[in-house]
């Protein structure tokens, strides 16, 4: 008898059921988990709806989502998961929330010149790009280094990261010599450290615009909560957060 | 047939163990304490209850096992000498083992487990009979004839009786041309019949290759039907040794049997007490004093002997 | 054919990672056996380690031991030139670590539960510990070294969760079938994943039902010669 009435406890304790406050389940793509935290802060306080997010990888969200997965929003790194998501019926409409930019950083006392030559050089063995497949900041890398003329020249040095996190963690841990993550990974900088981000010039790439949408699961179960996050994800209050982790405003 | 199966290897091969080891029994901690000799070609027996230390023995002479203290010494070279700080590996000893388990190699057939004791020195190429040289094929063939195992010599041990992976065990150890032949309780899982061919068979190799031989057992016929002589041994000591008939049947007169007993059960009735005996193969009850009785147990191994016996012989029965 | 570059590559991991395993885990095991009582247990708590850990953790710790920046990573760059990490050497040797378990425990199970006479009646036919090992401890092991190949060639085209830390998702070097999978589904392309996934599953299917008959043949093959 103790033993039921211990799980039945624990089921409830651990079981997202609303306790008191109203609550939302938002999944968030690896590029704007820094800026997502603050974001979820800065709503709560707003408007005392409590943010449950889940760092899950795009691909990831759309399959469970696709499943039955009870996520209210999908913020996005691009707008192809959100628009997949549109077609299945899975959400009415999307919305671009941010424009995101590409960065390129390294460890070593090397000098990143303009025309990137310094991929071909001996001293980088291995470069870390997100996975062009699915991640927009790799797609925008690839296309960089296309541009650049030398893509095929250094693609046996090219190391695929799952996201920009990975990216990041890569160049970070010198695992790589150097690679591309997004800006919104390493702005602000938080603690000293000895790598060096340089934007990538944004002539080089087509912009990444990030797409957010309400989900059906959101707009059936939470409509209020749901509609008041979206008006705040594209409210002047959030672009500032937004801007302090490196994304700029879609129009621009 | 006694026929010198190896000429020529040296024929003074005599053994000295003093030997001492405290050791934990199932029951309690005892020491084990003995010293004594075996002569060259000798068939000497170690005869005692469970316990009493004999395998123990056996094994420390093979190299298995180290006593605390102590020395043993085969054929003028020692091999173990704790003084001197002397302990030879089991391999540099050379000794010729026979397991109650037999420990055959299932993996190989009967040759090649002979084989395996016969090739080189340890560790050198292959087991296969065509890289053995001429006399070696030639030794193995005789010891497959003197164990009787050349029919089966191409079998697998998990398709033999009982009886033959005892003489697989046996032709194995002694291929190994060793200086002490040791046996351990061999014949104790075979039946009756199987033990008495067994005896017979065995007595006939030590003979032919002219072994040293140091047998374990607690079995009466084992005894008296091979052994030079007996050490008789109790709780790790030796009480006595000397010829099979000098140690058992110390009170013996003539036309006394003396037969080996198992108690199969004790009854009492108003009168006496009964036990219930299996002699042989026999059932047999018979009615013992209270004084006898005392300290017996079913289960017990106890000798019988008669006082008067006239022994009529009446018909014939067919075997 | 980069389609079937991914299963090449994780069958090849495999076989690699099983024979490097058959080696090493055969040397551990009997050294393993061969220890007195008192040590085992804390060497046993390591030896299975992998199995309890995440694999992420062993893939996180080996990306960290091994980067260029620290003292192992830096010392295998200077002197070999390589690294281990976004490389399929550095693969197998993640594999071959992770799957010690999977290789040592059934060796290990099979030699303690050998009779000691059969060691001991080797040694006293004058054979080394290490000729006992390979002619009479080992075909008495069969089954085990059966079982620890079955399981470690099969573990190994599972692994993920260190492939994923370790390797980089390089195609044709580490982009094995678990991770191909993976990519498919992130990218939404459920065709392939659905590809990848079903000839995973018969392959390994079919390679542990051979291998089972394989294994009864043997043992059924020895009873029939007991007539």
């Amino acid at each position: 008898m103790k033993k039921w009435i211990l799980f039945f406890c624990i089921y409830h304790i651990t079981s997202a059921e609303d306790v008191g406050g109203k609550h939302i389940n938002i999944a968030i793509a690896a590029s704007v988990q820094r800026a997502g935290k603050e974001l979820f802060t800065e709503f709560y306080k707003k408007t005392g709806v409590m943010v449950n997010a889940i760092y899950s990888s795009s691909g990831n969200a759309v399959a469970q989502i696709k499943n039955g997965a009870p996520y209210d929003i999908f913020i996005s790194a691009d707008t192809a998961y959100p628009e997949f998501l549109k077609r299945a019926g899975y959400c009415d409409s999307y919305k671009v929330y941010a424009k995101g930019y590409l960065v390129i950083g390294t460890k070593k006392y090397i000098k990143i010149d303009d025309g990137l030559k310094i991929l071909l050089s001996d001293k980088i063995r291995k470069i870390a790009i997100p996975n062009p497949d699915f991640a927009p900041y790799g797609r925008a890398a690839m296309e960089v280094l296309r541009k650049k003329g030398i893509l095929t020249l250094i693609k046996q040095k090219i190391v695929y990261a799952q996201n920009v996190s990975e990216a990041a963690q890569f160049i970070e841990s010198g695992a790589v010599d150097i690679g591309f993550t997004a800006r919104s990974v390493v702005l602000p900088e938080g603690k000293k450290n000895r790598e060096k981000y340089l934007d990538v010039d944004s002539a080089l790439y087509t912009p990444i615009q990030q797409g957010a949408c309400a989900i059906k699961y959101g707009m059936e179960n939470h409509p209020k909560e749901s509609k008041l996050f979206m008006e705040y994800l594209l409210s002047p209050q959030s672009a500032d957060i937004l801007e302090k982790y490196g994304f700029s405003s879609p129009g621009a | 047939m006694q026929t010198e199966i190896h000429p020529g290897e040296k024929k003074c091969a005599m053994i000295e163990v003093s030997v001492k080891k405290k050791f934990r029994n199932v029951h309690q901690d005892f020491f084990l304490n003995v010293d004594f000799e075996v002569k060259n070609r000798e068939f000497m027996f170690l005869f005692g209850e469970s316990g009493a230390g004999k395998t123990t023995i056996l094994r420390m002479i093979a190299g298995l096992e180290t006593p605390d203290s102590g020395m043993i010494r085969v054929d003028s070279e020692v091999w173990y000498d704790s003084s001197r700080k002397i302990n030879l590996t089991p391999q540099k000893r050379k000794t010729g083992f026979v397991f109650q388990d037999y420990a055959l190699f299932d993996n190989m057939t009967v040759r090649q487990n002979i084989e395996y004791a016969v090739h080189g020195r340890s560790g050198q190429g292959k087991s296969s009979h065509a890289g053995l040289g001429k006399d070696k094929k030639e030794f193995i063939a005789s010891i497959l004839l003197a164990t009787g195992l050349e029919e089966l010599a191409f079998q697998f041990p998990c398709n033999l009786s009982g009886g033959q992976m005892q003489r697989v065990a046996f032709a194995r150890a002694i291929a190994r041309r060793p200086s002490v032949f040791l046996l351990d309780e061999p014949f104790s899982s075979l039946d009756l019949d199987s033990r008495n061919k067994m005896h017979e068979e065995l007595k006939q190799n030590i003979r032919d290759f002219s072994l040293t031989t140091i047998l374990v057992t607690h079995d009466y016929s084992d005894v008296f039907k091979m052994a030079d002589r007996v050490i008789l041994l109790k709780k790790g000591e030796i009480i006595d040794t000397g010829k099979p008939s000098e140690i058992f049947l110390a009170e013996s007169r003539e036309n006394q049997f003396v037969l080996q007993a198992e108690i199969l059960e004790i009854s009492r009735n108003e009168s006496a007490n009964i036990f219930t005996l299996l002699i042989g193969g026999n059932v047999i009850k018979i009615s013992v004093s209270e004084s006898e009785a005392k300290g017996r147990s079913a289960g017990e191994t106890i000798m019988v002997a008669s006082r008067t016996f006239h022994p009529v012989i009446v018909g014939r029965e067919k075997s | 054919m980069s389609f079937w570059e991914p299963l090449f590559l994780s069958i090849k991991l495999a076989i690699l990672t099983t024979c490097i395993l058959f080696i090493l885990g055969i040397l551990i095991s009997w050294g393993l056996a061969s220890l007195k009582s008192g040590c085992k247990p804390f060497w046993e708590v390591i030896i299975n380690l992998p199995l309890m850990l995440p694999p992420t953790v062993l893939g996180f710790y080996l990306l960290i031991i091994f980067s260029p920046e620290n003292t192992v990573g830096k010392f295998l760059q200077y002197y070999f030139q390589s690294r281990l990490v976004f490389t399929f050497e550095g693969l197998l040797f993640a594999s071959v670590l992770f799957n010690i378990p999977f290789m040592v425990n059934p060796l290990l199970a099979g030699l303690t539960n050998l009779p000691s006479t059969l060691k001991e009646a080797s040694s006293t036919l004058g054979k080394s510990g290490f000729v006992t090992l390979i002619r009479v401890l080992l075909p008495a092991i069969r089954p085990s070294l059966a079982s620890g190949c079955i399981m470690t060639f099969a573990h190994t085209m599972g692994e993920f969760g260190v492939v994923m830390m370790i390797g980089g998702n390089i195609p044709g070097e580490t982009r094995v079938a678990s991770i191909a999978i993976y990519n498919e589904v992130e990218a939404m392309n459920y065709t392939n994943a659905h590809y990848y996934s079903a000839i995973m599953l018969t392959f390994i299917l079919l390679v542990l039902l051979v291998l089972q008959f394989a294994n009864r043949n043997t043992s059924r093959g020895k009873k029939m010669r007991h007539d």
